[in-house]
């Protein structure tokens, strides 16, 4: 298993040295080349089944993906597309050629059916990477309509998050649906993955922040001996590591165990997305005060990992947010705390990941 | 070295079946004796709850010496079956110092080190819960800066006569017998080199053992005096000048187990448990998953280092980084909470106060014993090429 997943970090590496990455922050301009190649590959829709036109492999394998891509700087619609891809396959509708995404809520849409066809009005908020992707996943819990994002009556007003990457709001006056079905995916579902995928790459991005700051910290050299040997910087970037190991873990831990459908993939999720969005700050903070001001400039490579870990803390929900999970899980009548953490004999069955009774729906609300 | 101790061929999840049911055993146990009333839960009680009948009625159950070959007393289990019960009884606050250190320290540094007479002496004692060991490392002028240590061995024909002062000894008022790092050969710059462990039973004679009341109104710790004491030859643990060696090879167990991050677990546990019956607001759901997410990770953590040390590993660098988030955790726990709940640590004033009380007084402690978190930072530093 860990050298399957090893196969595949080391793929994606590949592909993404097969074209020169774009570095520093904000972001000039996307790295259309890296995903080309890497949608050629296939490597753009795994965790997707082949036979609803993915690449095969599980949400681990969509996991390490998202993370390699984050930890290498590389700036890709890798999640969105991936997750719009996932949600269009649970309806049995055909993939959707070329790059797809998806907003957090479509709650602002209002479908209407009219001899046939679907037609959507209404605003989402805040959608990545909708200014450079021709289709959009519109999910309302329970239904997935596609929708050409050139159609008549759609507008994307243009937008970046603060790394720099589109950001965009979508506005749709009766845009007729390409396609539409039900779905038996259920909103926790959709977020559970998400909010996944976000928790390993920015774990991939702290990663890239620690490895970036040994390397600085031992090239540098000030007061006559590099930085590193300073106690007062070795025990920073020591706490670094650690909070960035932590990070891996909960990641890992969250992966697998929605990977196998186990009842602890509610509490291991939530965890890490509690653990890393938590951290996230912290991290970006700790490179860039060990960077010093050489890693504030625009050239610096540390700002795109910085500037991701920044703009993708609350996607998906915030610490905040499924802290508020794990807690409705355990104060609601749920198992006892202790039992929630172990995944004991005892624990009431709660998976986010196959039931949508969870408290979760009700906790991760709406974002403005 | 032998291999018992270290489980180096009993993978982590060959049978997790029959830790779960481990598991369930101890819990329907500790819950039993918690309604029975035989003892409260209780925050760092690892430390100060010292109850040797309860000790004893956990090594009656089999649930001490788990690693301790058959042949010793123990009961040839995995590492991880320990690990499993030492969660449980820490979570839910159980009265387990008694026993902690015989079990968690000296039966796999007997295992590694002791002599055929040595384990037999020491071994079926710690797996009954009956025979209690304390350690005897920091010193007046020794605490984080262990290869300081001044306490001398010497030789005197065929015994050894040992001086020297060892500062706070948690339970060697109580203890059968402890475990002394001296100086056996050389000078005291030579640091590192020409140290020793001993074995020295208790009570002796030309041993003193004054209390240190500490903060939390209790004497847990003590100083202990070696005044010119009288020590047989068969006291020495392991070999001559390989004492930091040997005490180097216990603290990946020491310092990445469950009672790095679970010492005031059961304060959680019963602040939740308020909120439940009592109703909570959005600012405490926020606190209760915020923490819970953070023990569930730092439990991961530490398993994994339970699992490579169980394959046979090294993995001090993880064990370090356990340690240094777990013992913070430990602290902010009890901030966190207290914040929340907006409770008045205090004595008398009902369960939770009093946990917080608890958890309040020993705080300080969490990110000191064990080696300060500095010194396990520099031990990560190390670990990335820092140094």
């Amino acid at each position: 298993m860990t050298s399957h997943r090893d196969d595949i970090r080391d793929a994606v590496k590949q592909i993404l040295a097969g074209s020169e990455p774009t570095i520093g922050a904000p972001i000039a301009h996307w790295d259309a080349q890296s995903w080309t190649n890497l949608t050629e590959s296939g490597f753009a829709d795994l965790g997707i089944a082949e036979e609803s036109g993915g690449s095969g492999g599980d949400v681990t394998d969509a996991v390490d993906v998202a993370a390699t891509i984050a930890a290498s700087g590389v700036c890709l619609p890798i999640i969105e597309h991936g997750l719009a891809c996932w949600v269009v396959s649970t309806t049995g509708l055909a993939k959707p050629t070329g790059t797809g995404t998806i907003g957090e809520d479509s709650s602002g849409i209002v479908a209407e059916e009219s001899s046939g066809t679907v037609l959507l009005s209404g605003r989402i908020s805040a959608v990545p990477w909708a200014s450079i992707a021709q289709w959009l996943a519109v999910f309302d819990g329970h239904s997935v309509a596609v929708v050409d994002l050139a159609a008549d009556g759609l507008v994307v007003h243009p937008g970046t998050d603060i790394l720099g990457a589109p950001l965009c709001d979508v506005v749709m006056t009766g845009v007729v649906a390409r396609s539409h079905a039900p779905t038996t995916v259920s909103a926790s579902q959709v977020r559970s993955r998400g909010a996944a995928l976000y928790s390993a790459a920015m774990a991939g991005s702290a990663r890239a922040v620690v490895d970036a700051t040994i390397r600085h910290t031992s090239d540098r050299t000030q007061f006559g001996r590099p930085l590193a040997k300073f106690q007062a910087v070795q025990q920073r970037l020591a706490q670094l590591a650690s909070t960035v190991a932590q990070m891996e873990r909960a990641v890992d831990e969250a992966a697998e165990a929605l990977a196998t459908d186990s009842t602890r993939a509610a509490v291991a999720l939530a965890s890490a997305k509690v653990v890393v969005s938590g951290a996230a700050a912290d991290v970006a903070a700790a490179g860039h005060h060990l960077h010093g001001a050489i890693g504030f400039t625009r050239e610096h490579p540390l700002g795109r990992y910085t500037g991701s870990l920044q703009s993708w803390r609350n996607r998906w929900g915030s610490a905040d947010d499924w802290a508020r999970v794990l807690a409705s899980q355990i104060l609601d009548d749920g198992p006892d705390l202790w039992d929630l953490i172990t995944g004991g004999s005892d624990v009431a069955s709660s998976d986010a990941t196959s039931s949508d009774a969870t408290s979760s729906d009700a906790t991760i609300g709406a974002r403005p | 070295m032998s291999a018992p101790a270290l489980d180096a061929h009993t993978p982590f999840s060959i049978d997790s079946e029959r830790l779960d049911s481990v598991r369930a055993d101890v819990r329907t146990f500790l819950r039993a004796e918690i309604d029975a009333g035989t003892f409260v839960p209780a925050c760092d009680s690892w430390m100060s709850g010292f109850d040797p009948e309860f000790s004893a009625r956990l090594g009656s159950r089999g649930w001490l010496g788990v690693t301790i070959p058959e042949q010793y007393g123990g009961h040839g289990g995995s590492q991880l079956e320990r690990v499993v019960i030492a969660e449980e009884v820490l979570a839910h606050g159980a009265p387990v110092a008694a026993h902690w250190i015989a079990d968690r320290q000296m039966a796999p540094s007997l295992l590694n080190f002791g002599t055929e007479d040595q384990r037999q002496k020491y071994l079926p004692g710690i797996a009954r819960g009956e025979t209690f060991f304390a350690i005897g490392m920091s010193e007046p002028e020794a605490g984080s800066d262990l290869a300081a240590v001044r306490t001398r061995a010497v030789v005197d024909g065929d015994s050894w006569r040992l001086n020297g002062t060892k500062l706070w000894t948690t339970g060697a008022h109580l203890a059968h017998a402890m475990v002394v790092l001296a100086r056996t050969d050389g000078e005291i710059g030579d640091r590192q080199k020409g140290l020793s462990q001993f074995v020295v039973d208790l009570p002796h004679p030309s041993v003193e053992i004054r209390p240190i009341h500490s903060i939390d109104g209790e004497a847990h710790f003590n100083e202990v005096v070696f005044h010119d004491a009288h020590l047989p030859q068969s006291a020495l643990l392991g070999e001559r000048g390989q004492g930091w060696t040997q005490v180097m090879s216990e603290l990946a167990f020491e310092r990445s187990g469950p009672e790095r991050y679970l010492s005031t677990m059961p304060l959680l546990r019963a602040w939740v448990e308020e909120l439940r019956r009592d109703g909570s607001s959005e600012e405490q759901q926020r606190t209760v998953g915020l923490l819970t997410a953070r023990a569930s990770t730092l439990r991961q953590m530490s398993q994994q280092v339970a699992r490579e040390l169980s394959a046979g590993g090294h993995p001090d660098v993880l064990a370090a980084m356990v340690k240094d988030l777990g013992s913070t955790f430990e602290g902010e726990l009890v901030e966190q909470v207290r914040r929340a709940s907006g409770v008045e640590p205090r004595f008398g004033g009902g369960r939770f106060a009093e946990l917080l009380a608890q958890g309040v007084l020993h705080t300080p402690a969490f990110t000191l014993r064990g080696g300060t978190n500095e010194i396990l930072r520099s031990i990560i530093g190390r670990g990335m090429g820092l140094r």
